[in-house]
């Protein structure tokens, strides 16, 4: 049985706008100790699934429209106030894409740091401090005894990610999401905290959610890997088979927008998706895609794609899914 | 080709207060003596990380801020010596494009407003010929006439930036200053952004100076290089020589932490260790040298100059000295850079007598 599973999901917003789709009927399962990506642009729905997962999204204007998320035999979405706050931080928890925002500024790293262990281990505070020196040791940031009095504004932005890692591991969480937890920082930065998940995943066997608008990261990190576009899943696969074949004609698209590292460099152009993303509260009729879709056909304007199962694992919402 | 831009030994210090009972001066080195030409109809990049003086150098260049010192030519002429008729008279000729496409616009402003402008204050037109000569700009980077009555937040970030560069091209200039023009554009938009650049670039004959963080990037977009390293540049390359066999420790740290292209890639990277250090108390010798992997005794004592090493391949970087090189050949030379160029090596530019 996989750790989590979402299942037909739906968080809509009351907007003056109208109604906002953000997440619009989305599955996905989590195995253990797996890294899952989830891929798109902004405003796809990422950040709304994840916080969706923990109910951490205000309501209103949020409110849930339908789906479960199964974790440990409960649904996520029916347990008490109670249970989530138990749940989140304990079983699973989460890392932001601005770090400076999770970090209070006027505490100290080790008071924040202790904080964590003292209210959900319950320990003492000697204790706390030990194996706060300890998770801040295992996340690589030198002289931790020293860190413990600083103030977040004092670390840079790598090191503040440190720390954030280093509390949301603090309980050995079975589930750890990370929202862009590199999009602000700069490559080679970035490397030194990829490598650091990833050791995790191996020492410690969390599992991780994945966020990210970066193929390259989703090549770098995944196991397995679902591309949303305006609030679905438009494809998912093991992450060799996505990289090796696309389904989806965003998929496609998308890879082939990236200016690449590899390859002779085509000096002609890159290839564009034209157009730009649907609004959430005036999507079109069948397939959110079919206005920017190179291979749209009339009928794709008509019936919104399922994500149907193809080779293997390998999923699609296309109705000419594999088509060149 | 000819040079359009010189410049030479530019300095930019910002000089900041620290303590409140024993106030001190420090001295920020935003920009610490960098040199470097632009061509006409070329594209160099600026690359490097989060605070190590691009955008400093980007504006000082465009005396945007004015730079401690150094010299700066432009067409030949002495544009640190420029009197504000002068600089006016410049500014047609070099135009400025920021990263954020949301913060750059103003807001009260119809786009008819925006894009105009420089033609209010540089040309005699009445109003009809500059509409005119706004909608016919729209349309170039790809919008529509009708768009001139609209204002920037009906607009999406591809749209706000492409408004942006219609405005930057409004007096036909030879140079466009590029700061992170596409940093916040989604991949397919960038896309977008990168051909427009690349067709404008062309048909109107511009060169760019091109501040970006993505090597991605860099490598489609510009024909050279210059890396930057704490306010310093540290090496110059054409665009594929640099990605294929980088000279300078730092650029071959920055090459191979680009994430892979495809799964099957993935590697173990050596990786650069530690954090830049700060431009308020830069290292002494070479910057780099406490976070660089080969470096020897002299790194900590002596700032490498910048040498010649090959055809249009600068570097400054002790390693790259022959005398040193040959006291110390016991040593390995920087090995294998990782996926990208799984053979190049930092020694290898020179010790093969040119550019493969
Ligand atoms: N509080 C809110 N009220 C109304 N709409 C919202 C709210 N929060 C998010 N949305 C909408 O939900 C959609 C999905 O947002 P989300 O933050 O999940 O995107 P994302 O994929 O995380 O994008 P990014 O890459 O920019 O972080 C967006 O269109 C956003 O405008
Ligand atoms: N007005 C200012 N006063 C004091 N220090 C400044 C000022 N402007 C920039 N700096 C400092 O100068 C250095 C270079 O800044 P700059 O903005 O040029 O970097 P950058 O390479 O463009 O970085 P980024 O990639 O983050 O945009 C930084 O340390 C910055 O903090
Ligand atoms: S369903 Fe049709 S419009 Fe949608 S992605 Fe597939 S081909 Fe394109
Ligand atoms: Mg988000
Ligand atoms: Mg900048």
């Amino acid at each position: 049985m996989p750790l989590l599973e979402v299942d037909g999901l739906r968080t809509y917003f009351r907007t003056p706008a109208g109604l906002a789709k953000a997440v619009d009927d989305v599955s996905l399962d989590v195995e253990e100790g797996e890294i899952r990506a989830i891929v798109g642009e902004s405003g796809c729905g990422k950040s709304v699934l994840s916080l969706s997962i923990l109910r951490l999204l205000p309501q209103p204007p949020a409110f849930h429209a339908g789906g479960e998320i199964r974790f440990g035999g409960r649904d996520l979405l029916k347990v008490s106030q109670s249970e989530i706050r138990h749940i989140r931080g304990n079983e699973i928890s989460m890392i932001f894409q601005e770090p400076m925002s999770a970090l209070n500024p006027v505490f100290t790293i080790g008071h924040q740091l202790t904080e964590v262990y003292r209210v959900h281990r319950g320990v003492d505070a000697r204790s706390a401090r030990r194996q706060a020196v300890e998770m801040l040791t295992l996340v690589g940031v030198p002289a931790p005894e020293a860190r413990l009095r600083e103030y977040p504004f004092q670390l840079s932005g790598g090191m503040r990610q440190r720390v954030m890692i280093a509390m949301a591991l603090a309980c050995r969480p079975k589930l750890l999401i990370a929202d862009e937890p590199t999009t602000a920082l700069d490559v080679t930065i970035q490397a030194q905290i990829l490598d650091l998940m990833r050791d995790l995943r191996e020492s410690l066997g969390t599992a991780i959610i994945l966020i990210t608008h970066d193929l390259g990261v989703v090549a770098e990190m995944a196991d397995r890997v679902s591309v949303m576009y305006a609030g679905r899943v438009a494809e998912s696969a093991e992450v060799e088979a996505l990289f090796d074949r696309t389904l989806h004609p965003y998929t496609r698209g998308l890879m082939h927008a990236v200016p690449s590292m590899a390859g002779d460099r085509a000096q002609s152009r890159l290839t564009e998706i034209g157009g730009v993303v649907p609004n959430l509260t005036d999507l079109p009729e069948g397939c959110r895609f079919e206005p920017r879709c190179p291979l749209a056909v009339a009928y794709c304007r008509k019936k919104e794609p399922p994500l149907e199962t193809y080779e293997g694992a390998h999923m699609a919402a296309c109705w000419r899914a594999g088509d060149a | 080709m000819p040079e359009l831009l010189q410049v030479r030994d530019l300095r930019k210090y910002y000089w900041k207060k620290l303590g409140l009972l024993r106030p001190t001066t420090q001295t920020v080195h935003a920009v610490d003596g960098i040199s470097f030409d632009l061509r006409e109809r070329e594209t160099l990049g600026l690359v490097g990380e989060s605070g190590c003086g691009k955008s400093t150098a980007g504006r000082s260049v465009l005396r945007l801020i004015e730079p401690t010192s150094g010299e700066i030519s432009f067409n030949g002429r002495d544009v640190l010596k420029f009197d504000s008729e002068n600089l006016r008279a410049m500014r047609r000729e070099a135009q400025m494009v920021f990263q954020d496409p949301f913060g750059s616009l103003n807001p009260r402003l119809t786009v008819a407003q925006i894009v105009e402008e420089p033609l209010v204050i540089h040309e005699r037109m009445t109003g009809s010929e500059r509409r005119e000569r706004a909608g016919e700009m729209l349309a170039t980077v790809g919008l529509r006439p009708e768009h001139l009555d609209r204002f920037p937040h009906e607009f999406s970030g591809g749209q706000r930036q492409r408004i942006g560069i219609a405005r930057a091209l409004m007096l036909n200039p030879r140079l466009l200053v590029a700061d992170e023009p596409v940093s916040a554009l989604d991949v397919s938009v960038q896309a977008q952004v990168l051909n427009l650049m690349g067709d404008l670039q062309e048909r109107f004959g511009l060169a760019y100076l091109l501040i970006a963080h993505d090597l991605g990037v860099v490598r489609y977009i510009c024909h050279r290089v210059a890396v930057m390293y704490l306010g310093e540049i540290v090496e110059t390359a054409p665009v594929d020589d640099l990605i294929r066999s980088p000279l300078h420790p730092y650029t071959e740290g920055l090459v191979s932490a680009v994430p892979v292209t495809h799964p099957r890639l993935r590697h173990r990277r050596e990786g650069l260790r530690g954090e830049v250090a700060s431009p308020l108390n830069p290292p002494a010798g070479c910057r780099f040298h406490p976070r660089c992997p080969y470096a020897m005794p002299i790194c900590s004592e002596q700032r490498p100059p910048m040498r010649e090493v090959a055809d249009q391949r600068h570097v400054a970087c002790h390693l790259h000295d022959a005398e040193i090189a040959k006291s110390t050949s016991s040593k390995e030379f920087p090995a294998s850079v990782g996926k990208n160029s799984p053979q190049s090596n930092p020694g290898a530019g020179i010790r093969k007598g040119g550019n493969p």
